[in-house]
């Protein structure tokens, strides 16, 4: 029983930041009608800007949130201003492929850049877990859970209650119609999809703490240039709360990892569990 | 990891001792399989398959078995599919999943299509023929970081479907009815 609600609770902590990485694949998906292949990749790139405000300026992850946020939004902006505003009426596997192709092309630089080594950042502070009863609450996944839960409030006000997040759902019901109305709906997609790629380096940047629990005492930060669904299942295994089976499953995402860079015929990975 | 082909150099066994065999196997069956994919376009089931893809509704309301033709596709796509699969494995001795489902595999039998031009019969082997020595040059440029062939491939994917979406030959032949309706134009 204690292990069902300890799993139950883990499960739900971890779904709130799989909420918050959705929404900004949805909200890319309602309103420019695109499956966006390469949010795992902006992802990636988030987890980047914190990873380095962390090395070079020691900025806690958290407080690292508006940066990578602001630089996500940015090159979402630019994405959609460059590529994909002139895919918008093109065929859907062509538009497909031109997000596959920005996943290519942004993994690779990464690869490139910041070559294919594990990177970790270490918070003492920040880990510790409470106990309710015989249910274990880490505090970085609560952490996370409460502000995906915080930023999934703040957004749905904005577009509900706000002039362009109106504008917004507007352009997702009827681009045209929205148009004739006198909305600038190049701006609006733009905009979202600017929002979209922040929410995702947010939803990582915070998920990221959980990801890197990896043992009670330091914090530490997984980030490595690989394939969103890969990606996701890193953010979703590594989080285990100490037991067998979540420490089993943590050895298996390494492994595939290690697979992974084999093939690649780069460094391996050091598996210490 | 993988399954490992016990090895029988025999050609018998589909294995030979030295790579040019090899060369003239793939080559003969490329020619083979473009031959046979230009007569199916010509047949009444590539027309068949043309009118689906333009107006499905149109295609059965004119007597064609929508369904079946589509069976039909799938089951030669797969089966040409099957061709390469197998000289693959003969060529590399090695099964393994990186190997066939990675997704740098789809993008590998996605990009000549989508270059050479989706829907046309020369189109991937022309997109084949660009695609494979750029990748192979920038491999050899590069050699001492991996990951720039898939930045290359992937600009190259981006640009050409913001430049040039019905691929090199879709392009060449869009330009070429143009010049027939031109000249028709001017002879009335």
């Amino acid at each position: 029983m204690g292990l069902l609600l300890q799993a139950l609770v883990d499960g739900i902590l971890i779904g709130g930041i799989y909420g918050l990485i959705g929404i900004g694949l949805t909200l890319i998906f309602g309103v420019m009608k695109i499956i966006n292949f390469a949010q795992g990749a902006l992802m990636m790139l988030g987890m980047y800007v914190t990873y380095y405000l962390f090395t070079w300026f020691g900025l806690n992850p958290y407080l690292s949130l508006p940066f990578s946020a602001i630089a996500l939004f940015l090159l979402g902006a630019l994405i959609q201003r460059g590529v994909l505003d002139r895919v918008l009426d093109a065929p859907e596997h062509n538009q497909l492929l031109v997000t596959m192709g920005l996943m290519l092309i942004i993994e690779n630089a990464a690869l490139v850049l910041f070559s294919p080594d594990f990177r970790t950042v270490k918070v003492e502070q920040l880990s510790g877990v409470l106990t309710l009863g015989n249910v274990n609450f880490e505090k970085t996944k609560l952490i996370a859970f409460l502000f995906a839960l915080l930023l999934t409030v703040v957004l749905y006000w904005f577009l509900q209650k706000t002039y362009l997040g109106k504008a917004i759902r507007a352009v997702s019901i009827d681009r045209d119609g929205a148009a004739l109305s006198g909305i600038q709906v190049r701006r609006v997609n733009m905009i979202t999809f600017g929002i979209g790629a922040g929410l995702a380096a947010v939803a990582r940047d915070v998920g990221r703490c959980v990801g890197g629990a990896r043992d009670r005492f330091v914090h530490r930060l997984f980030v490595v240039p690989l394939s969103p669904q890969r990606r996701l299942l890193c953010l979703g295994d590594a989080g285990g709360g100490g037991n067998f089976a979540a420490n089993r499953s943590k050895l298996r995402v390494l492994q595939q990892d290690h697979g992974h860079f084999d093939s690649v015929g780069a460094q391996s990975v050091d598996v210490s569990i | 990891m993988g399954i490992l082909i016990p090895l029988a150099p025999n050609p018998l066994m589909f294995q030979f001792e030295s790579r040019l065999p090899y060369y003239y196997v793939i080559f003969i069956m490329t020619t083979l399989v473009t031959w046979l994919v230009y007569h199916v376009s010509k047949s009444k089931l590539g027309f068949n398959l043309v009118a689906i893809r333009e107006n499905e509704d149109a295609a059965r309301s004119l007597g064609v078995d929508a369904f079946k033709n589509k069976m039909i596709a799938i089951g030669l796509s797969s089966a040409l599919t099957a061709l390469g699969g197998t000289f693959y494995a003969q060529y590399l001795l090695l099964i393994e999943p990186p190997l066939a489902f990675s997704s740098g595999v789809s993008i590998a039998i996605l990009l000549p299509a989508i270059i050479g031009g989706a829907g046309t019969v020369l189109g991937p082997v022309i997109g084949s023929f660009v695609i494979t020595p750029l990748g192979e040059l920038t491999n050899a440029l590069f050699s001492g970081t991996p990951g720039v062939q898939f930045i290359v491939y992937g600009a190259i994917l981006v640009l050409v479907i913001l430049f040039l979406p019905e691929g090199i030959v879709g392009w060449v032949l869009k330009r070429m009815r143009l010049k027939q309706i031109q000249k028709g134009a001017q002879a009335k």
